[in-house]
């Protein structure tokens, strides 16, 4: 019963507005829609910003000069430990150009199988030689262990190139 | 790989697994250098024995001896030939394969008067490189010096534009020696028989294995002490000072495992 009566109330306003007044609120209603839709995109455009900006803080990356100072202080703690040669030793070895230097060659010409195998042939090979000379009496070049070393670490060296084929594992 | 995990342990914790599992690699890898490093040490010592205490040949013949399988060129109008027969490898000329212990190899010489007049000549054979590995076993009417090792027939007188020839055989040791190659007569114990006789005639011996140490050491470049200790002492700073990395390395993880189990990282 109410509404009946709120219906009848607006047909007899509208009745009593003159057309003028029906265009001027026409009006004020579109420029307040629009002004509303700008609102709208503005906000929408500010939540979209922030999320944005706010990425990298949510990823929580360590920096490398992070890392470089957190790699710094664990040695440190850890050569406070060791005894004074030990640290000594340590501090040469951590210092930046000789061990990535280290790193580079250990890695390459000085890999510990290279070097086993190199010298493991050159000790069997020279001893060999040296005792059949010595018996026989050969003459020999001085060359041999030095020759005997670079097979050997040939040999190692194609050992770990087709171990890290086989099990894809760098050693 | 050491720094890598060291430097992100603290802002990831779980790495330490990661730590233990390079612990395992670092302590095979000080494992390996430690048994590299005594390699290193036991060829140095060899080394220092071929360097200082080199062995010394056998075979160091006087350069005035006799070069042994080399003639003298005869200036006179005879031509000189020889030729040479494997008896055991089918009749086939025997320079052409390598001669095997117990071969049966004859050789045939030839002389012949080119010039228009009779000429007296000397027929003599020089064996003393070939009797190094065979034993004359037919001297073909000839005698044989033991001492010079020369075989010689008596003089003969050839007509104008005829012709002689002698025939020996000899066999091949049973056991072909290993004895080391002359020092300054390089044709002495070479692994070949070399008999001049006017041409030339190289026949190939099937020596003992041995010998290769021998063929393949005199190729290889000569080098002095000074050479060999650079080298020596680089490879042996090298193995040193990565086996002691390695060690103090291991060391260090297993401090900072300690720290990282105890809450200090």
């Amino acid at each position: 019963m109410p509404d009946n009566k709120e219906q009848t109330d607006d047909k007899q306003k509208a009745t009593t507005l003159s057309p003028r007044d029906i265009e001027s609120q026409a009006e004020s209603a579109r420029i307040k829609a629009e002004k509303d839709a700008a609102d709208l995109k503005l906000a929408n455009k500010a939540a979209k910003k922030p999320k944005k900006r706010s990425a990298p803080k949510q990823r929580n990356t360590i920096s490398k000069k992070q890392r470089d100072e957190s790699y710094k202080r664990t040695i440190k703690r850890v050569q406070s430990e060791l005894p004074l040669p030990a640290r000594a030793f340590s501090k040469v070895i951590h210092n930046k150009a000789i061990e990535n230097i280290s790193d580079f060659i250990g890695a390459t010409i000085a890999r510990p199988n290279a070097v086993l195998t190199g010298s493991i042939v050159a000790f069997t090979l020279t001893l060999i030689t040296y005792t059949v000379s010595k018996t026989i009496g050969y003459k020999l070049s001085g060359f041999e262990t030095i020759a005997a070393f670079i097979i050997g670490w040939l040999l190692g060296i194609i050992y770990d190139y087709f171990k890290v084929l086989a099990t894809g594992k760098k050693s | 790989m050491f720094k890598k995990i060291v430097s992100n342990l603290p802002f990831s914790p779980a790495l330490v697994g990661q730590l233990g599992l390079y612990s395992k690699k670092i302590r095979q890898e000080n494992t390996t250098r430690r048994i590299g490093l005594i390699f290193v040490i036991l060829a140095l010592i060899v080394q220092s024995l071929v360097v200082f205490q080199p062995p010394e040949s056998a075979n160091a013949a006087n350069p005035n001896d006799i070069n042994n399988g080399d003639q003298t060129q005869l200036t006179d109008n005879i031509v000189r030939s020889i030729t040479s027969t494997s008896a055991s490898q089918g009749f086939i000329d025997a320079s052409s394969a390598i001669a095997y212990p117990g071969d049966q190899i004859s050789y045939t010489i030839n002389l012949k008067n080119d010039s228009s007049s009779l000429t007296l000549t000397k027929i003599s054979d020089n064996l003393s490189d070939i009797l190094e590995y065979s034993t004359l076993i037919d001297n073909g009417g000839g005698t044989l010096d033991k001492t010079t090792k020369i075989l010689s027939w008596p003089d003969v007188t050839l007509q104008s534009k005829t012709e002689q020839t002698r025939t020996f055989a000899i066999r091949l040791l049973d056991t072909i020696p290993a004895t080391a190659q002359g020092t300054y007569n390089t044709k002495s114990y070479d692994c070949t028989m070399t008999n001049v006789f006017g041409n030339s005639i190289d026949i190939g011996v099937d020596c003992p294995v041995v010998k290769t140490i021998e063929s393949v050491t005199s190729d290889l470049p000569k080098t002095g002490i000074l050479e060999n200790l650079v080298v020596a002492g680089f490879i042996l700073t090298t193995a040193i000072y990565f086996y002691a990395r390695s060690r103090q390395l291991e060391k260090e993880i297993h401090l900072i495992r300690k720290d990282a189990s105890t809450g200090t990282i």
